[in-house]
């Protein structure tokens, strides 16, 4: 009998420790998040979500996300608005934080392989949702990256574009070899 | 029971193979409600309520257990319910998981009663020609489970004899059973060497080994395997024009409920529960036959 409580107590233990790094939120409560004000003395970056590709490919579209809801009539998911950067953000961050006020649907995966987040999907528009080369692309300053949305940091006044590709990066413009 | 061991061996492989093929292709959740009812109808008809009140205890957790795992992982749907590690537990993935884990348990619950149709002696009629050594493996691997189930009683009942449930403590008796399951797994590995030595010794492995099998080929077998290739043909045009599909995310399709839905869901339903209702008509035939005696 002494054997099974103590036996039950380590798994009682072990069950609170798993739900201590559970973190449930309400609805309400995961949107509160706060952009700051834009003041003078503040550093700040652009952010845009375009899915203007997916027009050009409507047909490829699943069908289920052809509604105005998921491909706005003018491809434009968020236009260029100004936000603060905060210090050591990186490009995840702020769509995080931005995704959160605005209400979007964003989500998102750690992948090791990369050591850096993956932008599953914007607006439920995932990846593939447009063909099999179809998926999500970031810029900052017009210049294509080779890293992770999480491992570039931030500088004041970048433009970062978010933008929806029906073909692997190619008909916006990047080109695989000439990478930073 | 006795009607449908008696069909001709290819009726009932083409029949489950039209089913689980059904089952497995098909989104719908109306579909797969319709597949996992028949298959508990058909699992009662072939092995009475007993033994399926025995196995709901099992199948109940096991589908709340697939269930929960699609939304743990899927973060798709439109409706939120709330925020679990900042990744979003929708309605949809929820329901998709249920759909996912009926769709599962249709088909064991099929597989079960297919089993208890589909003796060795059958399997051996219909593949010993094309494909003799996979036949002989498929009836001999699936002898296994009842044998298996029964020499774990007797290894149970034996052990207790010799004490090892004496303790009282909870996790000392699962030991204990784990304990029996080393000693089944291990008279297993020795039992299959026994069989195959035995075999061998009987002559399997020569040439010019033949099968007797008395299956003939009666009018109502024709007419049931005329059924049976309709419903193929309607099935592959039905899923080629997509009407097994149902897409759950980003919101839940709607379900149909027009003329053209209705009939081809009293089609699929029919096309379900042939085999029970032949089953039942049998049944009611002999409880009337036995009235007038």
């Amino acid at each position: 009998m002494k054997k099974d409580f103590l036996i039950i107590f380590s798994i009682i233990i072990l069950i609170v420790i798993l739900a201590c790094g559970v973190n449930i939120q309400s609805v309400e409560n995961y949107y509160q998040t706060h952009i700051d004000e834009i003041k003078e003395d503040s550093k700040t970056v652009y952010l845009s979500i375009s899915c203007k590709s997916i027009l050009d490919n409507y047909d490829n579209l699943d069908n289920e996300l052809k509604n105005e809801k998921y491909v706005p009539k003018d491809g434009i998911i968020l236009k260029k608005t100004q936000f603060v950067l905060r210090p050591k953000d990186t490009v995840y961050d702020i769509l995080n934080r931005v995704t959160k006020v605005y209400k979007i649907h964003m989500e998102s995966s750690f992948s090791k392989k990369f050591n850096s987040v993956y932008i599953e999907g914007i607006n439920h528009l995932y990846e593939f949702s447009c063909g099999p080369n179809s998926g999500w692309i970031y810029k900052v300053n017009n210049q294509f990256l080779n890293y992770g949305c999480s491992r570039y940091a931030l500088k004041d006044k970048d433009n970062i574009e978010f933008i929806y590709t029906c073909d692997l990066g190619r008909d916006t413009g990047m080109n695989w070899s000439e990478l930073k | 029971m006795i009607k449908l061991k008696t069909l001709h061996p290819i009726i009932t492989f083409c029949y489950f193979l039209l089913i689980i093929s059904i089952s497995i292709l098909t989104q719908n959740p109306i579909i797969i409600a319709i597949s996992f009812l028949s298959s508990l109808i058909l699992y009662v008809e072939l092995k009475g309520y007993k033994e399926l009140f025995k196995n709901i205890l099992y199948t109940l957790p096991f589908i709340l257990l697939l269930a929960i795992t699609n939304p743990l992982f899927v973060h798709k749907g439109e409706t939120i319910l709330f925020f679990m590690n900042d990744n979003p537990i929708t309605l949809e993935a929820i329901l998709y998981g249920f759909n996912i884990a009926f769709m599962i348990t249709s088909i064991i619950y099929w597989f079960a009663s297919f089993n208890e149709l589909f003796t060795s002696d059958k399997y051996i009629y219909l593949f010993g020609n094309i494909a003799p050594k996979f036949s002989i493996l498929l009836s001999m691997t699936l002898r296994f489970i009842p044998l298996y189930i029964k020499k774990y009683k007797e290894i149970n009942k034996a052990q207790k004899g010799l004490g090892i449930y004496i303790s009282n403590s909870y996790f000392d008796r699962l030991k204990s059973k784990f304990r029996v399951l080393s000693i089944l797994i291990s008279w297993c590995l020795e039992n299959s060497i026994e069989t195959a030595n035995s075999m061998n010794s009987r002559g399997y492995k020569l040439k010019g080994r033949v099968n007797y099998s008395n299956y003939k080929f009666t009018l109502s077998d024709a007419i049931i395997l005329v059924a049976i290739i309709i419903s193929i043909i309607v099935s592959i045009a039905l899923y080629s024009l997509k009407y097994f599909d149902y897409k759950f995310y980003p919101i839940m399709q709607n379900i149909n409920f027009n003329s053209l839905y209705i009939i081809i869901y009293v089609f699929i339903f029919s096309v379900f529960n042939l085999f029970s209702l032949l089953e039942t008509k049998e049944k009611v035939l002999w409880q009337c036959l036995k009235l007038k005696i």
